[in-house]
């Protein structure tokens, strides 16, 4: 048994590769990024901290002067396009959810055939359906592309990974006044790890821009409150 | 014998605590994650991945595990982290042709070299649910123990998957293939 794990260890190495995978270029580059971040720790925090005051003051200031935000007529459909998403996004993971994702972790990938042969040439995707049947209607073909490489299913995805169970308990939009159809949105989203009676709440912020058919073109998020971040504590 | 982050903590700096590791441990931790991403380029940004979050993380350390499961496990988190991302979803390649080239110029080489290159093969097929465990005990000489404390699953799951994962394996080399190994 040792000379056959001694065998399989020898083959796998011939993939991984036999020359070693740490270099010292590891140790500098880390080292370099520990450096880099400790130089930024010594901007005084104070400065910082005012810098940030003026900011939001002036940018409140320009807000109430121009009129910048403007709430939105409830009877916007793209409104009911933007909260639809937003709620399918933020809650769950829903037992259909959670079903594709264990059916993505069990695809077994298909490997080619000849001289591919062992070459895995594409991975059977179940959460695809998920999205074409919840959220591709109401994106554009780009924007959902982006809308899954970005913001996409993370949410429910990471929830579903550590156990949470999430809702949506306000859910704010405001349309911008400005050419074309710009939507800024703030999600109160509840989180609670199952099995917990714990409820905490995080706030998810961004902005949607609609097209002329109804349909979200870019999907932006600007904060999730630390809620991804929260989810992955307690692994 | 194995030493403890608290070493460092007490006698060196972080940084110092992160190179012994790099040392000691880097070369199994990095192997481990290019079992699960296969490409070299991302194996490279995902280890200094994990030595930031070792390093953010090593004060709370408290020895509960050994510092050789703590670390895998947060290398292991990393990767899939980084794999259920939506976007490396989209983009997760295969084995480097340039190596499946090299296991395979095989004509001359014994049968049984070609027998334990296509059980590598095949491990590193299986889904990632089981592809991990074989890492870890048949590659990296993990204990039952050691893989449900490095991967959080308990170990009855462990050798659940190990059994589980044989049978895809002589699924797909056919015969009963993996016996040999426990």
């Amino acid at each position: 048994m040792k000379n056959s794990n001694e065998q399989l260890k020898m083959a796998m190495d011939e993939i991984i590769g036999i020359e070693p995978l740490v270099r010292e270029e590891d140790k500098t580059k880390f080292l370099t990024k520990v450096h880099k971040k400790q130089k930024m720790y010594l901007v005084p925090k104070l400065s910082a901290a005012l810098l940030f005051i003026g900011l939001a003051g002036w940018l409140l200031f320009l807000a109430l002067n121009s009129g910048g935000l403007q709430q939105a007529s409830p009877t916007d459909k793209n409104i009911k396009t933007i909260e639809t998403v937003l709620n399918q996004m933020l809650t769950g993971p829903s037992k259909e959810f959670s079903k594709a994702v264990d059916a993505l972790e069990n695809a077994v990938p298909k490997t080619g055939e000849g001289v591919n042969s062992g070459i895995i040439t594409s991975t059977p995707d179940p959460l695809r359906q998920y999205t074409d049947k919840y959220f591709k209607p109401y994106f554009t073909e780009e924007g959902l592309t982006d809308y899954i490489n970005t913001s996409g299913l993370t949410f429910l995805m990471q929830a579903d990974w550590y156990g949470y169970v999430l809702k949506v308990n306000d859910l704010k939009i405001e349309k911008l006044e400005m050419e074309g159809n710009y939507y800024d949105f703030t999600v109160t989203v509840s989180y609670q790890k199952t099995g917990s009676d714990q409820q905490n709440t995080a706030e998810v912020t961004g902005q949607i821009n609609v097209n002329d058919e109804g349909k979200i073109q870019v999907f932006s998020m600007f904060g999730d409150g630390g809620l991804l971040e929260k989810m992955t504590e307690g692994r | 014998m194995e030493r403890r982050v608290e070493d460092f903590i007490f006698r060196g700096t972080d940084e110092e605590a992160i190179v012994y590791i790099i040392d000691y441990y880097g070369e199994g931790i990095k192997r481990l994650i290019f079992t699960y991403v296969k490409n070299y380029a991302q194996t490279d940004d995902l280890f200094q991945d994990f030595l930031l979050k070792v390093y953010q993380n090593i004060g709370q350390f408290q020895g509960k595990s050994s510092l050789k499961t703590w670390l895998y496990r947060i290398a292991i988190n990393t990767c899939k982290d980084y794999l259920r991302s939506p976007i490396n979803r989209i983009f997760s390649p295969g084995i480097k042709s340039d190596l499946i080239k090299t296991s395979q110029s095989a004509e001359t080489q014994v049968l049984k070299k070609e027998y334990y290159q296509q059980l590598a093969q095949c491990i590193f097929s299986l889904p990632i649910k089981y592809r991990e465990i074989f890492v870890l005990r048949f590659y990296q000489d993990f204990t039952i123990k050691e893989i449900s404390e490095a991967v959080g699953i308990p170990e009855s799951t462990v050798r659940t998957r190990i059994m589980r994962g044989k049978k895809k394996i002589q699924e797909q080399l056919g015969g009963d293939g993996f016996e040999e190994f426990e």
